[in-house]
């Protein structure tokens, strides 16, 4: 009796371990069209690199925000950055924005491709260049950079490059004597010069004060040795085929966002003080600069 | 019970099969369990591990996807998932827009699609944290939001194969199976080793019951274990010796018993001879020599009152009342001489004996009570010490009878039972009184002590025992095939 027992007892126990576990079956499935239709218009919205697409996300997302919530249901702006120069000009020159942000250089090539000037940043006293180099670098003179490798975002990068480029050419420099490196962006090229990798980086005043703000270490190690004198500040160009009525609520929330506390708070995160209306005659300092630098280092496109 | 089925029984078909079965189902149940916990364990184990990698692997995915879903950058998208399918067992891997369309994946003929699943669906809007999603047979699905700035700006969304961990478990499954046969094939042995060592003793147990069932006695149990079981081999052993011991002993005192009463039945045997010798001398003298000398009185007698006859004489009636004594006295010679050694028991046999016997009773009883001899078939001469054996007790027995029972009617019955003859005597009377009821119970008793004595003699024995309604029988079984020399040297006689 006691073994038939013990006997049933292991194999209802046998038989609960071997029972295999419920069978579970999934593989995600696909759809030509999404389950709900999206019908509302969006518009992309970029700014050229100023800074990582991160960045540049933290700081002008908001902006995106408040415009679409001005737009409500008529149409919404989505925010598209761009990794490098390269490839936002890449993008504006195939017209993928509605709305851009281009420097002033790219702002002018934009018109060629069907974009108009409706506006742009303001505080034009900030948008000037500036050599950083590290603070043991005994740099006495601009000279002293001569054969030294130099960073630079791009070689379209207005304030960034062309203008601290064009600064070193008339304090000495020809093209050749430095060695130019295009890293990228605003931060890779400080970031060349606090590893050493670089004698001294092109930039312009909103990269890196917004990198003193987040790594206050790196004043510890680099300085702004030389500032260009000012010129036009980014502008704010929109695609031919936008309607009217949409520019228009897109450049009034823009133009207004200094007037509130909160779009001041934006605008402060771009280190700019509001932005303004302008129109292609505006950026004639821009062209003029231009005709100068192309002179010196050659036509651009 | 046979020897074969009590070993089948207690042995092969109990101990052993108990032991062999309980162990191996213990080991079973227990290796079943130990397996089965330690199985789930890894499986848990193994999962949690693969849900944390898969887990961290789409968050990887979101971290270094985020640039290029920023920029739009479906090209650099396609690097990084293509980048992070590389190895780990990644199923597929996607990135995908917060409404579900598909910016990248494994696959690119998926790229431009929408995920059209309930369970995608549901995971692209749900919290916006990195999660396991799915836990399907062959894969983990994970899901990591793709943010910045707060914002949700897209999905990754990782597969993993299950199937390496699978694999695993099922490797960890078999060797863990394997490993409790193998314990159930240890076990199994152990206790058949171990059963093996119990039997044998148990075996040799049995062989000493059988022994001792068969009367041997001389051949103790060999103990082979200093176990439970060796120490009651042991105790049987004592136990044997003991009653090897106590049967030599009482064979010894049957055998001197034996001998004591062979001689005392050859005493009573002698003694029952000599008093019949002494009887039969005794009437010899008697019929021989008193007889011869009444006879010649008698004649003496005779002739002296043939002399006086006519003469007148005075002494003619002395003369004639002497003869008359002479002659009482023959005749009572006679009687006393046929009491003491009755002629016809030793010329015509035990029949015409008591014939003659009842004869001689009936003067003295009358017709008060009927005397019936049935001999039926009894027929022939039987040793003589036998015959006077059965004499002797028919002559007590009728005495008896005719003394104390008050009998109407008594009945003799004489039956030849190969070897023995049965004497039986049946009375109508009243029957036995208990031993303790006077003088006559000791008189009938000291009579029906000489009857057994008489018949043990000649290894005879002798009931009496009152009959149901009435009266008493007693029985005498007297062997007649005497193996003695004497009752050869008796039967010869006849």
């Amino acid at each position: 009796m006691g073994i038939r027992l013990l006997a049933t007892l292991a194999m209802l126990l046998v038989l609960g371990a071997l029972l295999p576990p419920q069978a579970v079956a999934y593989e995600p499935s696909y759809a030509e069209a999404p389950a709900v239709p999206d019908d509302q218009v969006e518009y992309l919205f970029a700014v050229h690199p100023l800074h990582n697409p991160r960045r540049m996300y933290e700081v002008y997302q908001p902006l995106v925000q408040r415009i679409n919530a001005a737009a409500g249901p008529e149409f919404r702006v989505k925010l598209e950055t761009s990794r490098d120069y390269a490839s936002f000009e890449q993008k504006l020159g195939r017209r993928k924005f509605h709305f851009a942000v281009p420097n002033p250089y790219q702002t002018l090539d934009s018109e060629r491709n069907g974009y108009r000037i409706i506006g742009k940043m303001g505080n034009d006293s900030r948008f000037r260049g500036i050599i950083i180099a590290r603070r043991d670098n005994a740099l006495a003179s601009v000279m002293d950079l001569k054969g030294a490798a130099i960073s630079f975002p791009a070689p379209t990068a207005l304030a960034a490059t062309m203008m601290p480029r064009l600064f070193l050419y008339r304090h000495g420099l020809a093209p050749g004597d430095i060695n130019a490196r295009y890293v990228g962006s605003q931060d890779s090229a400080i970031m060349n010069v606090l590893l050493g990798k670089t004698a001294a980086a092109g930039t312009w005043p909103p990269p890196w004060e917004a990198l003193r703000r987040r790594r206050p270490e790196v004043e510890k190690e680099l300085v702004v040795k030389w500032e260009t004198e000012p010129l036009v500040n980014n502008g704010l160009v929109v695609r031919s085929d936008v309607p009217d009525q949409h520019v228009a609520l897109v450049k009034s929330v823009l133009l207004a966002l200094h007037d509130e506390a909160d779009g001041r708070a934006i605008l402060e995160a771009m280190e700019i003080g509001r932005f303004e209306t302008a129109d292609t005659a505006t950026f004639d300092p821009v062209r003029q600069f231009l005709r100068e630098y192309e002179a010196v280092f050659g036509r651009m496109r | 019970m046979s020897v074969r089925s009590s070993r089948r029984l207690i042995g092969e078909a109990g101990i052993r099969r108990n032991l062999v079965l309980g162990v191996a189902i213990v080991h079973l149940m227990l290796m079943t369990v130990f397996v089965f916990d330690l199985v789930e364990r890894q499986k848990a184990f193994l999962l949690e591990e693969l849900d944390r990698r898969t887990l961290h692997h789409a968050h990887v995915l979101a971290v270094s996807s985020s640039p290029w879903v920023l920029s739009d950058d479906l090209v650099g998208m396609e690097e990084v998932v293509e980048g992070s399918a590389r190895g780990s067992g990644v199923r597929h891997a996607m990135i995908v827009d917060p409404g579900g369309r598909i910016l990248a994946h494994t696959d690119r003929a998926r790229i431009g699609l929408y995920l059209a699943d309930p369970t995608s669906s549901s995971a692209i809007t749900g919290d916006r944290t990195a999660r396991v999603y799915q836990r399907s047979d062959a894969a983990i699905h994970a899901i990591a939001p793709i943010a910045a700035a707060d914002s949700l700006i897209g999905w990754a969304i990782l597969a993993v194969d299950k199937s390496a961990t699978n694999a695993y478990l099922a490797y960890a499954t078999r060797t863990g199976i394997l490993y409790t046969l193998a314990a159930i094939a240890i076990g199994t042995v152990f206790a058949l080793l171990l059963s093996r060592s119990i039997l044998r003793q148990l075996r040799l147990l049995l062989r000493g019951v059988d022994n001792l069932q068969r009367d041997v006695l001389d051949q103790p149990v060999k103990v082979v274990s200093r176990d439970e079981v060796g120490r009651v081999a042991e105790a049987f052993n004592r136990a044997l010796a003991s009653l090897a011991e106590g049967r030599r002993r009482l064979t010894s005192e049957i055998v001197e018993r034996k001998r004591a009463e062979d001689a005392l039945r050859t005493l009573s045997r002698r003694q029952v001879s000599v008093i019949e010798d002494e009887r039969k001398r005794i009437a010899r003298d008697l019929h021989d020599e008193l007889g011869q000398a009444l006879s010649g009185m008698q004649f003496c007698l005779t002739t002296m009152r043939s002399t006086m006859q006519g003469l007148d004489n005075p002494l003619d009636g002395a003369c004639a009342k002497m003869a008359s004594e002479v002659e009482r006295m023959g005749v009572s010679i006679h009687r006393i001489a046929n009491d003491l050694r009755p002629a016809t028991l030793d010329h015509l046999g035990l029949l015409p004996a008591i014939q003659a016997f009842i004869a001689d009773q009936k003067p003295l009883i009358g017709d008060s009570l009927a005397i019936s001899v049935d001999s039926a078939g009894f027929n022939r001469r039987l040793p003589a010490e036998v015959e006077m054996v059965a004499y002797r007790i028919v002559q007590e027995g009728l005495s008896n009878v005719i003394k104390h029972a008050s009998a109407s009617s008594v009945g003799i019955l004489l039956t030849v039972n190969h070897p023995q003859l049965i004497v039986t005597i049946r009375d109508d009377g009243v029957g036995i009184p208990s031993r303790t009821s006077g003088g006559q119970a000791v008189e009938r008793g000291i009579g029906l002590l000489g009857m057994e004595e008489r018949a043990a003699s000649i290894g005879g024995k002798v009931e009496v025992k009152p009959r149901r309604g009435g009266g008493t029988t007693l029985r005498a079984e007297l062997p007649y095939a005497l193996e003695t020399p004497h009752a050869e040297t008796a039967g010869s006689h006849s």
